[in-house]
């Protein structure tokens, strides 16, 4: 059997820079280095094109090339024959390559100067392994195979998106000591993602959002790819620069601070996606350099796909049979002092006694709550109606209800001791008021 | 002034120092179809005469290469000091292969632990730089050729340039 491409990922990580040498018409051979030779199948490779170099001229004259690898750990290494098909000027792979060259160029001082200009596609003709002293590598802390099987099964029991969430990112923590991570959920018609659960964090950060195309989270759901980085680059975070870059989208939920690590080392995001269609995005980071690889890169897109499924088969059972429906209670005495709610339609934001509670969706969903607790004294509430309500005539709110929900949910819990949406059954809740409400709805005149 | 003659003419002082301080060194030739062939080198001295270049490597590393030196004698080294990016590339016509002597292996013991103290910056440990230079004796290729053209390829606006003899 030949070796695979599979089997040396280790040394396509760009911690070493690969080898490539070619040769002209003429028959003068030419050698450079290359930032990235990046896995992308078993049986094709992408080059970095980062300069307009001699290696660049001659592939293009004789698409012959050999490509020189060497393992960052045990020292092994491997001779390649390629033969160059075709380059990329964007596209998935492309952008993939570009995040990470973008932390290798950080890492090695380089940032400015290596700059993606396209991605070399290369078929492997062959590859042979170099005669070598070489080290054992250790084995990984964890069966990547059986904690996927344990991790799959645990997902297919759960009943709802909220705890079909925790146990993903508890479950990355705990076999896989992923100790941060996130989901977060798609809004194509705002281009934009919101965070529905998180792990890992002092701050949940729920309600936070990422708009396409920005950080890791943001262009894995643009191109949905994908997106490994293996050091720092500040480019691809959320630091101030970046966060800067948001505030112009008013709109987008800005007020709610995005919980990731201040200065991670490796970010990985993965598209959860039903067939071509994005439905939200896992996000891991680590405070560690080249903390993620390839195979942690595979199993993530292995897991992504089961979320989705669930995702969506979790979303078409929501409805509650009117059987299971609970007996209509009189809502509790409520006692203290007035919980004053101030809700803006421009952009349904709500403040609770003037602190920043939530906008968008899930702001107008809980005015809408509280305006029927008010009005009728109803406390119990079905997904079913919610759906239907002309007033809540919002786009994409069928597909995304229930997690716009546990966002509800989160953020009352972390904001508020006095207003709680409880889940009562199969898409049922209950709005939950302990304190007298004054509801102070605030156009743009006032 | 004495004129300048041989190797001093193609790399400056500065640029024969760097080839033989100890950095990271790879050859490439090819075949008679243009198939380009590559190894990894592990030391570079200049030959007594100081016309050629004296490149050492592993026999067993090397078989395609070595294969087509000796058929072409068409050869491209690139040095790299792996800390900075500085990058030189040497290319000849007449490469092939010469008597290891004394002053070879002294030069591959040096570059050993030259090259081990300058990847031991970037986090690489003594034992990953001995297994790459680890080499049974009887192993021991070297190549010899005389530099026809040098290129500036340290990555940034000038890489690729090609560098002037001197007059």
């Amino acid at each position: 059997m030949t070796l695979s491409l599979n089997l040396i990922r280790p040394c396509l990580e760009g911690v070493i820079p690969g080898v490539i040498a070619t040769c002209d018409a003429s028959g003068v051979p030419n050698v450079s280095y290359v930032s990235q030779v990046h896995y992308v199948d078993a049986h094709q490779l992408a080059l970095s094109f980062q300069f307009f170099n001699k290696t660049r001229q001659n592939m293009l004259q004789n698409p012959q090339l050999t490509a020189y690898v060497i393992d960052p750990v045990t020292t092994a290494r491997y001779r390649i024959a390629l033969l160059y098909l075709r380059t990329e000027t964007d596209g998935p792979l492309f952008q993939h390559m570009k995040a990470k060259l973008a932390g290798i160029a950080s890492h090695t001082g380089m940032s400015g100067i290596f700059e993606l200009r396209g991605a070399d596609i290369c078929r492997v003709l062959q590859i042979e392994k170099v005669p070598g002293e070489e080290s054992v590598r250790l084995p990984p802390d964890y069966n990547w195979l059986s904690v996927l099987r344990g991790l799959g099964e645990r997902l297919a029991r759960q009943v709802d998106l909220a705890s079909l969430f925790e146990e993903l990112l508890g479950g990355l923590a705990e076999s896989v000591a992923i100790r941060h991570s996130m989901i977060l959920m798609a809004e194509p018609a705002g281009r934009k993602l919101y965070t529905v659960a998180t792990h890992g964090y002092a701050q949940s950060g729920v309600g936070s959002e990422i708009p396409f195309g920005a950080g890791v989270i943001g262009v894995a759901a643009e191109y949905r790819v994908p997106i490994r980085i293996t050091h720092m680059a500040a480019e691809y975070g959320y630091g101030n620069a970046v966060r800067a870059g948001f505030a112009q989208d008013r709109f987008l939920e800005t007020a709610i601070p995005f919980p990731g690590l201040a200065e991670p080392h490796s970010q990985m995001a993965v598209p959860i996606l039903e067939g071509e269609q994005l439905l939200a995005v896992l996000y891991v980071e680590s405070a560690q350099d080249l903390r993620f690889s390839y195979d942690d890169e595979d199993a993530l897109m292995v897991l992504a796909r089961q979320l989705a499924r669930q995702i969506v088969q979790l979303q078409q059972c929501q409805d509650a049979d009117t059987e299971s429906a609970p007996p209509a209670t009189k809502p509790a005495v409520q006692s203290g002092r007035r919980l004053q709610v101030r809700y803006f339609p421009a952009n349904h934001s709500i403040f609770l006694d003037e602190e920043y509670l939530i906008k968008g969706v899930a702001g107008a969903i809980l005015w809408r709550l509280l305006t029927a607790f008010v009005q009728e004294q109803r406390t119990e509430f079905s997904n079913r109606e919610l759906r239907l309500d002309k007033h809540l005539n919002l786009p994409d709110i069928d597909d995304n209800l229930e997690a716009r929900l546990i966002l509800l949910q989160r953020r009352l819990a972390e904001k508020s001791c006095a207003l709680a949406v409880v889940k009562t059954g199969r898409g049922r809740f209950r709005l939950q008021v302990d304190r007298p409400v004054q509801l102070l709805e605030q156009t743009a005149a006032d | 002034m004495e004129a300048v003659s041989g190797i001093a003419r193609l790399l400056s002082p500065d640029n024969l120092a760097f080839i033989q301080k100890g950095v990271s060194i790879n050859v490439a030739s090819r075949d008679v179809r243009r198939v380009p062939s590559l190894t990894r080198a592990l030391s570079c001295r200049v030959d007594a005469d100081g016309q050629r270049l004296r490149i050492a490597l592993s026999r067993s590393q090397s078989s395609d290469l070595l294969r087509d030196i000796e058929k072409s004698g068409a050869i491209a080294v690139v040095f790299t000091e792996p800390s900075t990016h500085r990058t030189l590339q040497i290319k000849g016509a007449d490469a092939g292969e010469v008597t290891a002597d004394t002053a070879d292996r002294a030069c591959l013991e040096h570059t050993r632990a030259a090259f081990g103290a300058e990847i031991g910056k970037l986090g690489f440990d003594a034992a990953f730089n001995t297994r790459l230079f680890q080499l049974a004796p009887d192993d021991l290729v070297v190549l010899a050729f005389t530099p026809q053209t040098v290129f500036q390829q340290t990555p940034g606006p000038n890489a690729g340039a090609l560098l002037e003899p001197a007059p």
